[in-house]
């Protein structure tokens, strides 16, 4: 039990983290209607323009600038993305919407998996560590990790300001309930779609950058966030934003307790277990809804 | 299930050479990046040494997790491969690579055959950083069968097999290897002399490590 503190810690900050991934993939859920298979991809070039940022260009010191820098990198890529390859999927000459969106967003994943390799090589990389190892009631903390999931909460709450209280997150908002009642209204949803995914890329690509020194950078580095950020939209409901948020700090809790009370080796089960039982207790999810259709 | 056997093999012969060591294996998948509850457990435990078996970035994960639950740098931790060797070594852990232990198959220092001096050169000059063991070992492979199919007189794979159980071979770092009908893990295979490093300063070059294994070669002692 001298451990339950530390294992809290982790899962509530793992939990941040595993929050941007998810709400991003929420947001673009929300909007676009699809499902962007490439999450994770966005999350490793974060955490390569975060490194080549620290160490080529900013130095150690400087590494909160390296966040938004990599963030607005990662943003700008995902407009001309979305708009160069995921825009004519709304087209009117455009069928089957789903699969378009499956195979474009998964051969980006594999294509961008591959340059990575080709540019940077298999190899891992770390930046300098952001913060030195904090101490506190006895227990110990990584100073990047506690860093990273500050970085996460000041992100989450200015897109939770973005959304709730500006007028383009109105928008955004009101698009997501109503695609043909926001276009009625004047609303360029098309526009809205490019920003919303750039917007959501760029919360992986924060994720991938705040996390560079604590899991490292390398071409492969965003799978696994990807899986957890899918098992998330769905335990929180699809769609929910609040959700994406609470499901997180639950299965990052439940991936630290299962480690440290069965056994380390099933750390990646966990979620899916507690994917499973939610799906068999409450399908919607936590903050879902029950949907009819006629 | 190939981790557990490989486990157990390893149980069974510690428990043959040093029936009192005890020993515990923590089995992790190896997409896992936070490995920080296995090593919450592992330094619950006590242990008087740490082998990292992590390849890749578990190894780097391993290391700077482990300091951050005070496992490290009070308990030595051996890692399984030369990874430290690699250029990015000390950029990714800095100091806390200081005081690593790992497992090598190369060393400057160490005596090679004439192939093995000119790979060397080459590698260093085309990729400026130190040659590694796993191109020594590639490239030891090509010349090996080289000389197989030359003493076979045949390009066939028979023929080119029963030469390489019979002869002898120049290698990158043996002048006479050669691979028998051996028990076990031996079947086919030379034995390489296995060498065991310590990092003792940061930022130290690998051709400074010390050496701590195999005691013919041995240029210091432990550091803690």
């Amino acid at each position: 039990m001298g451990q339950l503190p530390q294992v809290v810690a982790a899962g509530l900050m793992m939990g941040a983290l595993y929050a941007l991934m998810a709400v991003g993939i929420t947001f673009i859920y929300s909007l676009m209607k699809m499902i962007n298979w490439a999450m994770g991809e966005f999350y490793m070039l974060g955490s390569y323009a975060q490194f080549v940022l620290i160490t080529l260009v900013l130095g150690p010191s400087l590494w909160f600038l390296g966040v938004p820098l990599s963030m607005v990198g990662v943003f700008l890529l995902g407009l001309a993305i979305q708009k160069g390859l995921l825009a004519p999927m709304f087209g009117p000459e455009a069928d089957r919407r789903d699969e378009y969106a499956t195979i474009v967003t998964i051969a980006l994943s594999v294509l961008m998996q591959n340059l990575a390799t080709i540019l940077a090589g298999p190899y891992q990389w770390s930046p300098p560590e952001y913060l030195p190892l904090v101490t506190a009631g006895g227990i110990s903390v990584n100073g990047s990790r506690l860093a990273a999931a500050a970085g996460a909460l000041v992100l989450l709450g200015a897109f939770y300001f973005l959304v709730r209280r500006t007028w383009l997150g109105l928008a955004f908002l009101g698009a997501a309930q109503n695609r043909v009642g926001a276009e009625v209204a004047g609303i360029d949803v098309r526009r809205l779609d490019g920003l919303a995914f750039g917007i959501g890329v760029a919360l992986a690509a924060a994720a991938g950058a705040l996390l560079a020194p604590v899991f490292l950078v390398y071409p492969t580095n965003g799978a696994v966030s990807t899986v957890k950020g899918f098992e998330i939209i769905v335990i929180g409901g699809l769609g929910s934003l609040t959700g994406s948020v609470v499901a997180a700090f639950l299965l990052g809790l439940v991936e630290s307790f299962g480690s440290v009370f069965i056994s380390p080796a099933y750390q990646d089960l966990y979620g899916f277990v507690f994917l499973i039982a939610m799906l068999f207790l409450r399908p919607q999810g936590i903050f879902g809804e029950r949907e009819r259709r006629v | 299930m190939g981790w557990k056997r490989n486990t157990d093999a390893l149980n069974a012969e510690l428990g043959r050479v040093a029936p009192t060591v005890d020993v515990r294996s923590w089995v992790f998948d190896r997409q896992t990046a936070d490995l920080t509850p296995l090593l919450l457990q592992v330094r619950d435990f006590g242990p008087d040494l740490v082998y990292n078996l992590g390849v890749g970035a578990p190894a780097y994960l391993i290391v700077k997790q482990a300091t951050d639950v005070g496992l490290l740098p009070q308990t030595p931790m051996v890692i399984s491969y030369d990874v430290p060797i690699r250029p990015e070594f000390w950029q990714n852990l800095g100091p806390l690579g200081k005081g690593i232990i790992f497992v090598a198959y190369y060393h400057p220092k160490q005596p090679l055959t004439d192939a093995g001096k000119w790979m060397q050169q080459q590698y260093e000059a085309r990729y400026r950083e130190p040659a590694l063991y796993s191109s020594f070992a590639a490239f030891g492979n090509v010349i090996v069968v080289a000389q197989a199919i030359n003493q076979a007189c045949s390009t066939k794979g028979p023929d080119i097999v029963k030469a390489l159980e019979t002869g002898r071979f120049k290698s990158w770092n043996l002048d006479s290897a050669t691979f028998p009908r051996a028990e076990g893990a031996d079947w086919h295979r030379v034995k390489q002399p296995l060498l065991l490093l310590q990092y003792t300063a940061v930022n130290q070059p690998f051709d400074q490590a010390t050496i701590l294994f195999p005691p013919e070669m041995k240029t210091g002692t432990l550091q803690r």
